[in-house]
C-alpha cells in the first residue's frame, strides 16, 4: 500500500479597503502588502519554517520518506519578497526532489478560478507560467496537476493533458461512488482521488478534544492507513495544519515528526509520490460528470460561486478580460490576475451565515457582505481607472 | 397559571414599544392556556376593567393626576416622578387588598418595579423583571431616581428576563447581577402581510433612492452618526434622499447639522409619523439604517426586514445577535457605515441577497417563541 502525502501552500495578497485610501499607484491602491506581510511572516514562523525544518531532515535521515508539495507562484512570490529564509528553506527541498523523494504539483500561478471562465486561455497561460516559475525555482517540471483547491472537471482534465501533464488529482467526493484507494483514467490522465476522511482526521480533527479518536497518535494513524485495502492512499491538506491551523502546543509538529517513523517501520506501507503511483498500477476507467472540489460539504464549486453575489463578482472579474492586453500592459493584467485568487470569492461565501466557521476563520472580513462590497469597489475602480 | 402582570401602556391606551411587547406578550401567553391580569393606569376610555378573552383581563388603577409616558426633566419632582411613585403605590393599595391567588408578579421595566417588589414581599410569590431597557441605554447621564429604582428591581427579582444578551450584561455590569439569574428572550415579531398600500404618502419621495431612519430623534440613537455617513453616502451616490423619520430631543440640533453641512436638498424630516406612514416608508426605502449608540433590542429593524428593506445597524443592537443577513457597524466608524450604506445601494446582488435572507430570518421570529420562552422562565420562577 502506497501513501502518498501531499501539502498545499497558498497565501494571497490582501486587499486593502478601498475606500480608506487614494494611492494612484496600481499596486498600492488594490493590495494590502503591509497586511499581506504580516500575515506571511506569522504563517512562516508559525508553521513554514518549523514544518518544512522536520521535513527536510526527515528527508535527508530517511530516503524512503516521500513528500508532495504544491505551491502556487504567489506564496513563493510572497516567501522571495518577504522572507528569504522561508524561501531558502522551500528551495532546500530541491535536493530531495533530485533524489525522486520530493515532488511538485502544477497548478495555477495566482490560485485562480480561471478553470471556471468559459475561455481557457488565462487557465492555461496561468499554468504555464506557474511550471516556468518552478522550473526556475526548483529546477525541475511539473507532471502532475492539482488545480485550485482541487477542483476538477473533464474539460479540466483535457486541458492539463494538452499542456502535457500525466495525472491530475481531484477529491474522493462520496457521491463519485468509487473507492479513492485506487487509481483511475477519465480519458484524459490518470486521476488520483483524495482520502478526504483520512486527510482531515489530520487536517481538522487532530486538536479536537470532543473527536471520539481524540487524541490522535502516530501508532493509531499508521494502525489506519496499514487497515486499508487498494493501491494507495493520498492524504492531502493545506501546509498550515501544521502550527497555523493547529497550533504547536496541540503536539501536531510531533505527530507531523513521529508519523512518518513510524509508518516506515511498517511494512505495509510505503511513501510514494503521485508521479510514481500513476505509473506504478493499471488504472480503471472513470467519467466523473460534474465539477468536484475538496471544498466545504458540497465538494463543489459552491465555495466561491455559491450566491448570487460570488456569481455576480466572478462575471465581472471575467468581463475585464477583453479589456486587457497581457502583452501590452503587464503591470495591469497582473494586477488583474491577482485580484483573480480564489480566496476574494470564498470570503464572499454565505453558507448558513449562523454556521461558517471554514469560512470565517479564513475571511479578513467582518462579513461576507463587507467583503462583497469591497471586491465589487476593487474590481469597478480597477476597470474605470485602468481599463476604460 | 396565573400572572399579575404590572403594566405601564397596552394599545389602544396609549402604545409605545413597551405597550406592544405587553400587547402581543399576553395575548401569545393567554393563548397558551396562561391566566393574566394586566395592571395598566386607567384612563378615560379604559374605567373598568376589560376582559380581551378567557385568559386575560386589563385591569386600570386608578392615577391622581395626568401623566406624561417620558420624563420631562431629570427631578424627582416632575410630574412623570410623581406620577410613577403615585402609580406604584395605588397599584400595591389595590393588588394587597386582592384574593385573587396568583403564582406569579411579572413587571416590565422600572416604572412598575416598585410595587412589583413589595407585592413579592406581600404574597410570597416569585417576582420576574423583564428590562426591555436599562436608564444606561436610554441616556448618556443617567437619573439616579430611575437607577436606584433599577438596581432594586433587579436584585430583588427572582428572575430576569433581559431583551437581548447585550442588555444581559449591561444589567449584570452595571448592577452586579449573577448572570445566572438572567435570562435573554429576545423581542419577537407580529408578521403581518400587509396589503399593497392604495395611499401614497410623502409624494416627493417617488422615483427617489431612499435611506431611512425611524425612531426618536435622541442621543442614543445616534442621529449625527447617521448625518455624518449620509455626507459620505453622497460623495459617492449624489442623487440619495435621505429620509429621518420621528422626533425627539434632538430633531433641532440634526436639522442644524443638516443644514451646516449643506444637505438640507438631500434630506426629509417627517415629525411624529402614523404607522400607516411608517410602512409605507420600509416599503419604499432602499435601505433602513440603526445608528444607535445603545439599543436594547431594535424592533425597528425587524419591522424593516419584514417589508424587504435591507438593513444596516450598529453592533451596540440586540438585533444584531440575532438578525445575520444585515450589514453591522460599529454607531462611531462613520466610514464603515457609508461603505454599507453605498454597498447596497450600488449591488443589487447584495440588496436582493439582503431582503429575501433576512426576511426569511425574521419570519422565524414569532410571537410563540417569545411566549414559550417566557414560560420557561415563569416555570424556572416558580421552582418547576
Amino acid at each position: 500500500m502506497e501513501t502518498i502525502f501531499y501539502f498545499q501552500i497558498h497565501q494571497p495578497y490582501r486587499l486593502k479597503w478601498l475606500h480608506l485610501q487614494n494611492s494612484k499607484s496600481l499596486e498600492e491602491r488594490y493590495l494590502n502588502y503591509q497586511l499581506t506581510e504580516e500575515i506571511f511572516n506569522k504563517v512562516s514562523d508559525k508553521c513554514y519554517l518549523p514544518a518544512t525544518n522536520i521535513l527536510l531532515d526527515l528527508l535527508e535521515e530517511y530516503p524512503d520518506f516521500k513528500i508532495v508539495f504544491s505551491f502556487t507562484g504567489v506564496v513563493l512570490d510572497q516567501a522571495k519578497i518577504f522572507r528569504e529564509d522561508v524561501f531558502d528553506t522551500f528551495t532546500a527541498l530541491k535536493k530531495y526532489i533530485k533524489t525522486q523523494q520530493v515532488e511538485i504539483l502544477g497548478e495555477t500561478y495566482f490560485h485562480s478560478l480561471s478553470s471556471l471562465f468559459p475561455n481557457y486561455d488565462e487557465f492555461k497561460s496561468q499554468i504555464t507560467d506557474h511550471t516556468k516559475l518552478i522550473k526556475k525555482t526548483f529546477n525541475y517540471s511539473p507532471s502532475s496537476f492539482r488545480n485550485t483547491e482541487l477542483i476538477y472537471n473533464k474539460k479540466i482534465s483535457k486541458t492539463a493533458a494538452e499542456l502535457g501533464f500525466q495525472s491530475i488529482l481531484t477529491e474522493g467526493a462520496d457521491d463519485i461512488n468509487t473507492d479513492c484507494n485506487f487509481l483511475y483514467n477519465d480519458g484524459n490522465l490518470n486521476l488520483l482521488l483524495r482520502n478526504y476522511k483520512l486527510s482531515d482526521d489530520i487536517g481538522y480533527r487532530f486538536s479536537s478534544k470532543v473527536w471520539s479518536e481524540y487524541p490522535l497518535t502516530s501508532t493509531k494513524y499508521t494502525n489506519w492507513l496499514s487497515s486499508l485495502n487498494g493501491q494507495f492512499s493520498l492524504i492531502a491538506m493545506d501546509y498550515e495544519t501544521f502550527g497555523e491551523h493547529h497550533w504547536t502546543d496541540t503536539g501536531i509538529f510531533n505527530f507531523l515528526n513521529t508519523l512518518p517513523k513510524q509508518l516506515l517501520k511498517n511494512k505495509k506501507i510505503n511513501f510514494s509520490t503521485v508521479k510514481e503511483t500513476a505509473t506504478k498500477f493499471p488504472a480503471k476507467n472513470i467519467t466523473i460528470n460534474r465539477t468536484v472540489s475538496w471544498a466545504d460539504l458540497e465538494r463543489d464549486e459552491s465555495a466561491w460561486l455559491g450566491n448570487e453575489m460570488q456569481q455576480a463578482a466572478f462575471r465581472k472579474l471575467y468581463s475585464l478580460k477583453e479589456k486587457i492586453n497581457p502583452h501590452k500592459d503587464k503591470e495591469v493584467y497582473t494586477m488583474w490576475r491577482k485580484l483573480q485568487s480564489s480566496d476574494h470569492l470564498y470570503y464572499i461565501s454565505t453558507k448558513s451565515l449562523s454556521d461558517q466557521d471554514v469560512h470565517n476563520y479564513f475571511s479578513p472580513y467582518n462579513s461576507p457582505f463587507e467583503a462583497f462590497i469591497n471586491y465589487m469597489n476593487i474590481l469597478n475602480d480597477f476597470e474605470k481607472s485602468y481599463l476604460d | 397559571m396565573y400572572i399579575a402582570m404590572l403594566g405601564w401602556e397596552f394599545p389602544p391606551f396609549f402604545s409605545g414599544g413597551l405597550g406592544t411587547h405587553c400587547f402581543f406578550l399576553t395575548h401569545t401567553l393567554s393563548k397558551l392556556n396562561i391566566k393574566i391580569d394586566f395592571y395598566l393606569p386607567s384612563n378615560k376610555n379604559l374605567l373598568k376593567p376589560k376582559k380581551i378573552n378567557n385568559n386575560l383581563t386589563l385591569i386600570p388603577i386608578t392615577l391622581l393626576n395626568k401623566f406624561s409616558p417620558y420624563p420631562q426633566k431629570h427631578s424627582q419632582s416632575s410630574p412623570f416622578s410623581s406620577n410613577v411613585i403615585n402609580y406604584n403605590n395605588s397599584l400595591f393599595t389595590m393588588l394587597s387588598k386582592n384574593i385573587k391567588k396568583y403564582d406569579l408578579i411579572h413587571a416590565h421595566d422600572w416604572l412598575t418595579a416598585p410595587s412589583a417588589i413589595k407585592l413579592k414581599k406581600h404574597f410570597k410569590i416569585p417576582y420576574v423583571q423583564t428590562i426591555h431597557a436599562t436608564e444606561f441605554d436610554r441616556t448618556s447621564s443617567p437619573w439616579d431616581f430611575i437607577v436606584q429604582i433599577e438596581k432594586n428591581a433587579v436584585e430583588q427579582a427572582d428572575l430576569i428576563i433581559a431583551v437581548s444578551k447585550m442588555t444581559k450584561n449591561t444589567i449584570s455590569e452595571k448592577y452586579s447581577i449573577t448572570k445566572d439569574k438572567i435570562q435573554v428572550v429576545y423581542n419577537g415579531l407580529f408578521y403581518e402581510k400587509k396589503q399593497q398600500h392604495q395611499k401614497t404618502y410623502f409624494s416627493h419621495l417617488k422615483n427617489k433612492r431612499i435611506v431611512l431612519f425611524f425612531g426618536r430623534i435622541t442621543e442614543q440613537k445616534g442621529p449625527f452618526y447617521f448625518i455624518k455617513a449620509a455626507k459620505k453616502v453622497l460623495k459617492n451616490n449624489k442623487d440619495v434622499h435621505f429620509v429621518m423619520a420621528g422626533t425627539g430631543d434632538s430633531l433641532p440640533s440634526t436639522i442644524s447639522k443638516v443644514i451646516s453641512l449643506n444637505m438640507l436638498d438631500n434630506f426629509t424630516f417627517t415629525g411624529f409619523i402614523t404607522q400607516e406612514e411608517r410602512d409605507f416608508l420600509y416599503n419604499i426605502a432602499d435601505v433602513y439604517v440603526l445608528s444607535s449608540t445603545s439599543e436594547p433590542f431594535g424592533i425597528t429593524v425587524l419591522e424593516a426586514a419584514a417589508f424587504n428593506t435591507p438593513v444596516v445597524l450598529t453592533k451596540t443592537s440586540g438585533v444584531s445577535e440575532v438578525l445575520k443577513s444585515a450589514l453591522i457597524t460599529d454607531f462611531w466608524d462613520i466610514e464603515k457605515m457609508a461603505f454599507l450604506i453605498n454597498g447596497v445601494l450600488n449591488y443589487k446582488q447584495l440588496h436582493n441577497f439582503l431582503k429575501k435572507e433576512a426576511k426569511k430570518e425574521v419570519e422565524k421570529l414569532t410571537w410563540d417563541e417569545v411566549a414559550l420562552e417566557t414560560i420557561k422562565v415563569y416555570k424556572k420562577a416558580l421552582g418547576e
